[in-house]
Protein backbone atom coordinates (compact mmCIF):
# COMPACT_ATOMS: atom_id res chain seq x y z
CA UNK A 1 0.00 0.00 0.00
CA UNK A 2 1.54 3.31 -1.03
CA UNK A 3 1.35 5.78 2.30
CA UNK A 4 -0.31 8.74 2.47
CA UNK A 5 1.76 11.92 0.84
CA UNK A 6 3.31 13.70 3.77
CA UNK A 7 3.28 17.48 3.93
CA UNK A 8 6.57 17.61 3.49
CA UNK A 9 6.64 15.39 0.30
CA UNK A 10 3.10 17.51 -1.08
CA UNK A 11 5.59 20.99 -0.67
CA UNK A 12 8.39 19.30 -1.96
CA UNK A 13 6.68 18.52 -5.04
CA UNK A 14 4.64 21.81 -5.49
CA UNK A 15 8.37 23.28 -5.68
CA UNK A 16 9.82 21.14 -8.01
CA UNK A 17 6.45 21.47 -10.22
CA UNK A 18 6.86 25.31 -10.12
CA UNK A 19 10.31 24.97 -10.74
CA UNK A 20 10.20 23.02 -13.54
CA UNK A 21 7.26 24.90 -15.27
CA UNK A 22 8.15 26.44 -18.93
CA UNK A 23 8.67 30.35 -18.85
CA UNK A 24 7.67 30.90 -22.48
CA UNK A 25 9.96 32.82 -24.28
CA UNK A 26 7.18 35.42 -25.59
CA UNK A 27 9.84 37.29 -27.63
CA UNK A 28 12.76 37.94 -24.56
CA UNK A 29 15.59 36.73 -26.35
CA UNK A 30 14.62 38.80 -29.74
CA UNK A 31 14.70 41.93 -27.07
CA UNK A 32 17.84 40.82 -25.68
CA UNK A 33 19.61 40.55 -28.57
CA UNK A 34 18.29 44.39 -29.52
CA UNK A 35 19.30 45.75 -26.40
CA UNK A 36 23.54 44.48 -27.07
CA UNK A 37 25.62 46.71 -28.17
CA UNK A 38 26.49 46.83 -31.80
CA UNK A 39 29.50 44.78 -33.09
CA UNK A 40 33.09 46.23 -32.12
CA UNK A 41 35.01 47.06 -35.61
CA UNK A 42 37.17 43.52 -36.06
CA UNK A 43 39.72 43.01 -32.87
CA UNK A 44 42.56 43.10 -35.18
CA UNK A 45 41.92 46.20 -37.34
CA UNK A 46 43.52 48.57 -34.36
CA UNK A 47 46.55 47.16 -33.38
CA UNK A 48 47.26 46.14 -37.03
CA UNK A 49 46.80 50.06 -37.90
CA UNK A 50 49.00 50.86 -34.98
CA UNK A 51 51.79 48.67 -35.83
CA UNK A 52 51.61 49.38 -39.49
CA UNK A 53 51.68 53.18 -38.50
CA UNK A 54 55.03 52.52 -36.65
CA UNK A 55 56.46 50.71 -38.94
CA UNK A 56 55.65 53.05 -42.00
CA UNK A 57 56.79 55.89 -39.61
CA UNK A 58 59.89 54.42 -38.92
CA UNK A 59 60.66 53.17 -42.33
CA UNK A 60 60.33 57.07 -43.43
CA UNK A 61 62.53 58.00 -40.41
CA UNK A 62 65.72 55.54 -41.94
CA UNK A 63 64.44 56.37 -45.74
CA UNK A 64 64.70 60.46 -44.96
CA UNK A 65 67.40 60.61 -41.82
CA UNK A 66 70.56 63.04 -42.45
CA UNK A 67 73.42 61.52 -44.19
CA UNK A 68 75.53 60.23 -42.09
CA UNK A 69 73.38 59.63 -39.10
CA UNK A 70 71.59 56.90 -37.70
CA UNK A 71 69.41 55.25 -34.94
CA UNK A 72 72.56 53.44 -33.59
CA UNK A 73 74.34 56.71 -34.11
CA UNK A 74 71.15 58.77 -32.07
CA UNK A 75 71.94 56.01 -29.08
CA UNK A 76 75.37 56.08 -28.79
CA UNK A 77 74.44 60.11 -28.42
CA UNK A 78 72.26 59.44 -25.98
CA UNK A 79 74.79 57.49 -23.78
CA UNK A 80 77.13 60.01 -24.12
CA UNK A 81 74.12 62.27 -22.69
CA UNK A 82 74.25 64.27 -26.27
CA UNK A 83 70.14 64.73 -27.23
CA UNK A 84 70.92 67.90 -29.31
CA UNK A 85 71.96 65.57 -32.48
CA UNK A 86 69.56 64.58 -35.23
CA UNK A 87 70.49 60.97 -34.83
CA UNK A 88 69.77 61.39 -31.20
CA UNK A 89 66.28 62.98 -32.21
CA UNK A 90 65.38 60.46 -34.32
CA UNK A 91 66.14 57.57 -31.48
CA UNK A 92 64.13 59.58 -28.89
CA UNK A 93 61.66 59.73 -31.53
CA UNK A 94 61.18 55.78 -32.33
CA UNK A 95 61.23 55.01 -28.47
CA UNK A 96 58.54 57.41 -27.85
CA UNK A 97 56.70 55.71 -30.92
CA UNK A 98 57.27 52.41 -29.65
CA UNK A 99 56.24 53.16 -26.34
CA UNK A 100 52.73 54.96 -27.37
CA UNK A 101 52.41 52.05 -29.65
CA UNK A 102 53.03 49.51 -26.44
CA UNK A 103 51.18 51.40 -24.30
CA UNK A 104 47.73 51.63 -26.28
CA UNK A 105 48.28 47.63 -27.76
CA UNK A 106 48.33 46.88 -23.37
CA UNK A 107 45.52 49.03 -22.73
CA UNK A 108 43.70 47.31 -25.44
CA UNK A 109 44.11 44.05 -24.26
CA UNK A 110 42.41 45.11 -20.60
CA UNK B 1 18.90 12.52 -42.67
CA UNK B 2 19.80 13.23 -39.20
CA UNK B 3 19.39 16.58 -37.39
CA UNK B 4 22.78 17.85 -36.01
CA UNK B 5 22.55 17.37 -31.82
CA UNK B 6 22.22 20.75 -30.18
CA UNK B 7 25.62 22.08 -29.10
CA UNK B 8 26.29 22.14 -25.67
CA UNK B 9 26.70 24.85 -23.28
CA UNK B 10 30.46 24.92 -23.12
CA UNK B 11 30.05 24.87 -27.20
CA UNK B 12 28.31 27.59 -27.55
CA UNK B 13 30.34 29.82 -24.92
CA UNK B 14 33.09 29.02 -26.57
CA UNK B 15 31.76 30.35 -29.83
CA UNK B 16 30.27 33.57 -28.55
CA UNK B 17 33.13 34.56 -26.03
CA UNK B 18 35.99 33.93 -28.58
CA UNK B 19 34.49 34.73 -31.79
CA UNK B 20 31.87 37.08 -30.71
CA UNK B 21 28.76 34.42 -32.16
CA UNK B 22 25.55 36.24 -31.68
CA UNK B 23 24.03 33.57 -32.72
CA UNK B 24 25.84 31.45 -30.72
CA UNK B 25 24.65 33.78 -27.52
CA UNK B 26 21.24 33.97 -28.62
CA UNK B 27 21.12 30.63 -28.47
CA UNK B 28 22.56 30.35 -24.61
CA UNK B 29 20.13 33.60 -24.44
CA UNK B 30 16.77 30.76 -25.58
CA UNK B 31 18.12 28.21 -23.38
CA UNK B 32 18.49 29.43 -20.17
CA UNK B 33 15.90 32.21 -20.52
CA UNK B 34 13.39 30.01 -18.65
CA UNK B 35 15.69 29.90 -15.18
CA UNK B 36 16.96 33.65 -14.90
CA UNK B 37 13.61 34.57 -15.40
CA UNK B 38 11.90 32.05 -12.86
CA UNK B 39 14.36 32.75 -10.50
CA UNK B 40 14.30 36.46 -10.91
CA UNK B 41 10.15 36.53 -10.74
CA UNK B 42 10.82 34.75 -7.20
CA UNK B 43 13.13 36.82 -6.14
CA UNK B 44 11.18 40.07 -7.10
CA UNK B 45 8.14 38.43 -5.64
CA UNK B 46 6.49 37.94 -8.61
CA UNK B 47 6.82 41.22 -10.25
CA UNK B 48 7.17 39.94 -13.43
CA UNK B 49 8.17 43.14 -15.40
CA UNK B 50 10.79 44.04 -12.75
CA UNK B 51 12.05 40.37 -12.98
CA UNK B 52 11.91 40.77 -17.00
CA UNK B 53 14.17 43.93 -16.81
CA UNK B 54 16.75 42.36 -14.36
CA UNK B 55 17.01 39.15 -16.94
CA UNK B 56 17.93 41.34 -19.84
CA UNK B 57 20.63 43.07 -17.42
CA UNK B 58 21.93 39.76 -16.73
CA UNK B 59 22.20 38.52 -20.32
CA UNK B 60 23.87 41.55 -21.75
CA UNK B 61 25.93 41.38 -18.46
CA UNK B 62 27.10 37.71 -19.17
CA UNK B 63 27.40 38.59 -22.71
CA UNK B 64 30.05 41.27 -22.12
CA UNK B 65 31.56 38.84 -19.07
CA UNK B 66 31.69 35.57 -21.10
CA UNK B 67 35.72 35.94 -21.80
CA UNK B 68 35.95 35.61 -18.50
CA UNK B 69 33.92 32.58 -17.63
CA UNK B 70 36.41 29.66 -16.85
CA UNK B 71 33.99 26.67 -16.73
CA UNK B 72 34.96 26.52 -13.09
CA UNK B 73 30.78 26.07 -13.11
CA UNK B 74 28.01 25.48 -14.81
CA UNK B 75 26.98 27.96 -17.23
CA UNK B 76 23.64 28.31 -15.51
CA UNK B 77 25.48 28.51 -11.87
CA UNK B 78 27.51 31.45 -13.45
CA UNK B 79 24.88 33.13 -14.83
CA UNK B 80 22.52 32.28 -11.47
CA UNK B 81 25.24 34.47 -9.79
CA UNK B 82 25.01 37.26 -12.12
CA UNK B 83 20.92 37.25 -12.20
CA UNK B 84 21.37 37.01 -8.69
CA UNK B 85 23.63 40.33 -8.11
CA UNK B 86 21.40 42.27 -10.65
CA UNK B 87 18.70 41.58 -8.04
CA UNK B 88 20.99 42.43 -5.00
CA UNK B 89 22.03 45.93 -6.67
CA UNK B 90 18.22 46.19 -7.84
CA UNK B 91 17.21 45.29 -3.78
CA UNK B 92 19.93 47.57 -2.09
CA UNK B 93 18.73 50.18 -4.41
CA UNK B 94 15.60 50.21 -2.91
CA UNK B 95 16.40 49.30 0.18
CA UNK B 96 18.47 47.29 2.79
CA UNK B 97 18.20 43.41 1.64
CA UNK B 98 18.95 41.02 4.78
CA UNK B 99 20.33 37.73 3.28
CA UNK B 100 21.54 36.71 7.08
CA UNK B 101 19.93 34.91 9.75
CA UNK B 102 17.38 37.87 10.06
CA UNK B 103 13.89 38.14 10.09
CA UNK B 104 11.75 41.00 8.06
CA UNK B 105 10.06 42.98 9.97
CA UNK B 106 6.55 41.40 9.82
CA UNK B 107 3.99 42.65 7.02
CA UNK B 108 1.01 44.52 7.89
CA UNK B 109 -1.62 41.80 9.00
CA UNK B 110 0.55 39.86 9.85
CA UNK B 111 0.35 36.06 8.73
CA UNK B 112 -2.81 36.94 6.88
CA UNK B 113 -2.74 37.21 2.99
CA UNK B 114 -0.56 39.75 1.58
CA UNK B 115 -2.61 42.99 0.54
CA UNK B 116 -4.52 43.09 -2.42
CA UNK B 117 -5.01 38.88 -1.84
CA UNK B 118 -8.75 38.29 -2.23
CA UNK B 119 -8.73 35.21 0.94
CA UNK B 120 -11.55 33.35 -1.09
CA UNK B 121 -8.73 32.83 -4.17
CA UNK B 122 -6.73 30.26 -4.23
CA UNK B 123 -3.59 30.94 -2.58
CA UNK B 124 -0.91 29.63 -5.38
CA UNK B 125 3.04 29.48 -3.99
CA UNK B 126 4.40 32.90 -5.64
CA UNK B 127 1.82 34.86 -3.12
CA UNK B 128 3.30 32.30 -0.50
CA UNK B 129 6.92 32.70 -1.66
CA UNK B 130 6.54 36.32 -2.02
CA UNK B 131 6.24 36.23 2.24
CA UNK B 132 9.16 34.59 2.77
CA UNK B 133 12.27 37.03 4.42
CA UNK B 134 14.72 37.82 1.50
CA UNK B 135 17.30 35.30 2.48
CA UNK B 136 14.75 32.81 2.46
CA UNK B 137 13.38 33.25 -0.70
CA UNK B 138 16.79 33.56 -2.29
CA UNK B 139 17.74 30.28 -1.11
CA UNK B 140 14.84 28.82 -2.16
CA UNK B 141 15.12 29.99 -5.32
CA UNK B 142 18.82 29.23 -5.38
CA UNK B 143 18.21 25.61 -4.48
CA UNK B 144 14.44 24.73 -6.22
CA UNK B 145 14.63 27.04 -8.98
CA UNK B 146 18.28 27.26 -9.82
CA UNK B 147 18.94 23.61 -8.88
CA UNK B 148 22.07 24.40 -6.98
CA UNK B 149 23.06 22.44 -4.20
CA UNK B 150 23.54 23.67 -0.59
CA UNK B 151 27.09 24.47 -1.05
CA UNK B 152 26.66 26.08 -4.65
CA UNK B 153 23.67 28.47 -3.28
CA UNK B 154 25.75 29.41 -0.17
CA UNK B 155 28.56 30.22 -2.21
CA UNK B 156 26.49 32.25 -5.06
CA UNK B 157 24.63 34.45 -2.13
CA UNK B 158 27.67 34.68 -0.31
CA UNK B 159 26.41 33.57 2.92
CA UNK B 160 27.06 30.41 5.07
CA UNK B 161 26.29 27.08 4.07
CA UNK B 162 24.60 26.76 7.47
CA UNK B 163 22.52 29.59 7.20
CA UNK B 164 21.34 28.74 3.58
CA UNK B 165 20.04 25.47 5.18
CA UNK B 166 18.42 27.22 7.90
CA UNK B 167 16.83 29.94 5.62
CA UNK B 168 15.26 26.34 3.18
CA UNK B 169 14.20 24.66 6.95
CA UNK B 170 12.22 27.98 8.05
CA UNK B 171 11.32 28.90 4.61
CA UNK B 172 9.63 25.46 3.63
CA UNK B 173 8.25 25.46 7.40
CA UNK B 174 7.05 29.20 6.54
CA UNK B 175 5.09 27.77 3.15
CA UNK B 176 3.67 24.61 4.77
CA UNK B 177 1.60 26.55 7.15
CA UNK B 178 0.54 29.38 4.76
CA UNK B 179 -0.73 26.54 2.15
CA UNK B 180 -2.22 24.52 5.14
CA UNK B 181 -3.76 27.39 6.63
CA UNK B 182 -5.24 28.59 3.09
CA UNK B 183 -5.92 24.99 0.86
CA UNK B 184 -5.61 25.47 -1.97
Amino acid sequence: MTPLPTPDDALERLLREDARREVPDDGFTRRVMEAMPAAPARAWLRPALLLGSAALGGLLAWLLEPAGASILRGFLDLARLDSRTPSALAALGAVVAIAVTAGVLAAEED
Amino acid sequence: MTERPEPADAELVVAAAVRGDREAFSRLVRRHQGLVRAVLRRLTRGDHGLADDLAQETFLLAWRKLPAFRFDARFSTWLYRIAFNAWLSEARRRREVLLEDHELPPEPGGEAAPPGADPADRVDLERALATLSDGERAAIAACYYADLTHEEAAEAIGIPLGTVKTHILRAKAKLRARLEKEPR
